[in-house]
């Protein structure tokens, strides 16, 4: 059967192979359903959350570069300013009349205004005048020779590389211009803009977790918005250098100094030939893309697993509802009546209702074909008994007559001994009638079960199987004494004739036990030989294969008519065992 | 003498009638006018047959040996199944002749029961045996007989009838674990059979519980 069940399966959908589409469960096909309809849907704002988070990195990536650039503008714009402030100082009155303590007067003035220091050095480096110091005190030599030489050798304005002020020991780095007198170089003049790049970072409004860098045309560190003690005055990495000089601008990944993985963009500042470089860590970078794919498969997640339940319970439904069917069919398949309670799935309710009236029509006609049976029982018994009556009674009582008339003739024959030969082939004739009428008589329906009752009728019967065969039989009975009901007593004792002839016919037994007792509300009847049995098999429907093996169906209906039940038991070389139950 | 049956009555009339040791000295048609005429006339041997309307010949028999015991009863019928017979002769008659003998028998035999004796037609008398296959000495099992009490009770619940399956439900055991206690039990107790359990059962009082 299952078998047939797959061809037929395999038959209908075509798409999927026969093995798979006989072992999935509704269940399955549901979730499979879904997730056919979910999956595409989830991919498809994976793709969309992703591509939005991606537009927002490249415009936080963009936004970068644009700082970087705009930063090295304002720079080149603030250092220009201070530029023409030293060229107004450069060209101040004190240095045509020579009075360099003037000088220093004026330029502390303005240094403690721009909080910045003022150097004044002669073209060989000798400083002359710094507003750290008092005018007058001794003064050594410009760490930073190289700048003066170029101002000397240019008489262009210039930005020297950062050195320590060997007065103040601070960092030191200075617009440097020249100061003329009558047309010759007389000095150079520098201002210290160290102090000043911490606010014109400020001025830029940066980000905090942003890292501005600014260095120096060496490639020396000389400011940095984050840990500047620590790393200003260091000289860049040679690898990194080389990328901030190969172009104006640009970008490129970084692992900072600090160990941090940076997207960098960088910008050079025209006047002073300094790189402003901006780096943004990757964990502010690529935020957006990590939450949005966090959240993607929190959210994507969830929704699965809710629509996957979501199936699961449907899925569950469907297969409550079906399962609940196939018990309606097997219920309606037993003959019985169902009263289908509500599936809430209108085929499902649909089919229940149609089993609910096939059952009915089934239950129906299974009645009425057991009334028929019934009434075709009963009357065949009827009809039996009056035949038997009829022969006992009538014929068989003619037959008596009969051969009294031949006795009573007998002595007229005497003379004549061909007609007393005659006479008494005839007496003989007369009583191999009798006994034959008998015998039919009682194959039709043996009247010791109706006058006499089943014990004793029960016991004649085995008595001439027992002479009749070579089965030794066992009985034991105990009805006490009672009638049983007719209908009962007759279905037992033709129960008992077909078991009977069963044994007698396939068992081979040697020994045969019938019990018929009286207990617990039944009658029951066992018949048990320790013949070669048969293998029932350990199937649900082993004892139906048994019952049918044994040629007994007719005996299950005819038990079936008095509410009684048969059971069967039996394994090879241990003999069967027939079970016939009544209730009384 | 009592049969239904005019013909067959006429006929057992005149072979009787014949004998000279013989007086009719009534005849019925019917159990009830049998006992009836019993009663008054006192005869020494009715002549009865088992099929009679109003009361059957076997109820006569009864009626007639608590109502006149010395009245022998002889019975005359087609019947030939000898549990007709068992249940006659368990009811005091004196004899059971076939009809189909009548003809040649009836004289002897209602000679044979008048004088107090026994007369079986022979043609079934050969039937008549003892109780079927009753083996009572095979089901007493010697005393050192013990049984555990699994044993016991798989026994218990197979002699009162019930299939292997339903001892095996009924316990909580598989039905092979049923079939070997009953194997053997069944063979520590020397039985071959249900049946010689059931009459052990019925002695151990096991089935009145």
């Amino acid at each position: 059967m299952a078998s047939g069940t797959t061809v037929a399966r395999s038959a209908g959908t075509g798409w999927l192979p026969a093995r798979l589409t006989s072992q999935l469960s509704v269940r399955a096909h549901v979730v499979g359903l879904i997730l056919v309809i979910v999956a595409p849907l989830l991919a498809f704002s994976a793709v969309l959350v992703l591509r939005s988070a991606i537009n927002e990195q490249d415009v936080m990536a963009n936004s970068v570069r644009e700082r970087a650039r705009a930063a090295a503008a304002a720079i080149d714009h603030q250092l220009g300013s201070l530029r023409s402030r030293v060229l107004v100082l450069a060209s101040s009155p004190h240095f045509q009349t020579g009075n360099l303590g003037a000088f220093h007067d004026q330029a502390a003035a303005l240094a403690d205004k721009m909080q910045a220091s003022v150097v004044l050095t002669d073209p060989d480096g000798q400083e002359v005048v710094n507003t750290r110091a008092r005018f007058g005190d001794p003064l050594p030599v410009t760490p930073d020779l190289d700048a003066v030489r170029r101002v000397v050798n240019t008489i262009a304005a210039d930005v020297s590389s950062l050195t320590r002020d060997p007065v103040s020991n601070e960092w030191f780095i200075s617009i440097n211009v020249p100061v003329l007198r009558d047309g010759h170089l007389a000095y150079v003049l520098g201002v210290n803009v160290a102090p000043l790049l911490p606010r014109m970072m400020a001025d830029l409004n940066l980000p905090s977790e942003w890292l501005l860098t600014i260095a120096d045309r060496d490639g020396r560190t000389i400011a940095r918005s984050i840990e500047a003690e620590r790393f200003v005055g260091e000289m860049g990495r040679p690898a990194v250098l080389q990328r901030l000089r190969a172009s104006d601008e640009g970008w490129f990944p970084i692992v900072s100094r600090d160990g941090i993985p940076m997207y960098n963009a960088f910008a050079h500042v025209k006047f002073s030939d300094w790189i402003v470089s901006i780096g943004i860590p990757d964990d502010v970078l690529f935020g957006p893309v990590r939450r949005s794919t966090s959240l993607l498969i929190l959210s994507g997640g969830t929704a699965l697993a809710v629509v996957l339940l979501l199936a699961l319970v449907i899925g569950q439904r469907i297969a409550g509802a079906i399962s609940g069917l196939m018990h309606y069919a097997d219920v309606v398949g037993r003959g019985e009546r169902i009263t289908p309670a509500a599936t809430g799935i209108r085929e499902t309710d649909a089919v229940a209702r149609s089993l609910q009236l096939a059952g009915e029509r089934l239950h129906q006609s299974a009645q009425e074909r057991s009334e028929l049976l019934q009434r075709t029982f009963t009357a065949q018994e009827a009809e039996r008994r009056r035949i038997a009556r009829e022969l006992h009674d009538s014929l068989g009582q003619y037959l008596t007559a009969l051969r009294l008339g031949f006795t009573a003739i007998e002595p007229h024959c005497a003379c004549n001994p061909a007609a007393q030969q005659r006479l008494a082939r005839l007496k003989s004739l007369a009583s191999d009638l009798g006994r034959e009428l008998n015998r039919i008589a009682w194959e039709l329906r043996p009247m010791a079960l109706d006058d006499l009752g089943l014990r004793r009728a029960v016991t004649q019967y085995l008595e001439e199987w027992a002479d009749r065969s070579r089965l030794q039989i066992d009985l034991e009975i105990n009805l006490d004494d009672r009638r049983l009901p007719q209908a009962i007593e007759t279905a037992l004792f033709r129960v008992l004739q077909e078991a009977i002839t069963n044994v007698v016919k396939h068992s081979r037994a040697d020994r045969v036990g019938v019990i018929l007792e009286v207990g617990n509300g039944e009658v029951r009847l066992i018949v048990e030989d320790d013949g070669q049995g048969f293998d029932l098999g350990a199937g649900q429907d082993s004892m139906e294969l048994g019952i049918q093996h044994l040629g007994l169906i007719g005996v299950r209906e005819r038990l079936a008519l008095v509410g009684g039940s048969l059971e069967l038991e039996s394994s090879p070389r241990g003999g069967t065992t027939v079970f016939v139950r009544i209730p009384l | 003498m009592v049969d239904d049956h005019p013909v067959v009555l006429a006929g057992l009339k005149a072979l009787v009638g014949a004998d000279p040791d013989f007086t009719i000295v009534g005849e019925a048609r019917d159990g009830r006018t049998a006992l009836h005429l019993a009663m008054q006339l006192a005869p020494n041997v009715v002549v009865l047959d088992i099929s009679l309307p109003e009361m059957n010949g076997i109820e006569l028999a009864a009626a007639l040996r608590t109502e006149r015991p010395d009245c022998r009863v002889l019975v005359l019928t087609v019947h030939e199944e000898r549990a007709y017979l068992r249940q006659l002769l368990e009811l005091g008659v004196g004899g059971y002749l076939l009809k189909r003998s009548a003809a040649d028998e009836l004289p002897r035999a209602i000679r044979a029961v008048a004088a107090g004796g026994t007369y079986l037609d022979p043609a079934i008398a050969g039937k008549v045996v003892g109780d079927l296959g009753r083996g009572r000495s095979q089901s007493q099992p010697g005393e050192s007989v013990e049984l555990s009490d699994r044993e016991t009770d798989v026994l218990r619940m197979v002699a009162s009838g019930h299939s292997n399956k339903a001892i095996s439900g009924r316990l909580n055991i598989s039905v092979k674990t049923v079939e070997t206690y009953k194997a053997r039990a069944m063979e520590k107790l020397g039985f071959h059979s249900r049946v010689e359990l059931v009459r052990y059962a019925a002695d151990q009082g096991w089935l009145r519980e």
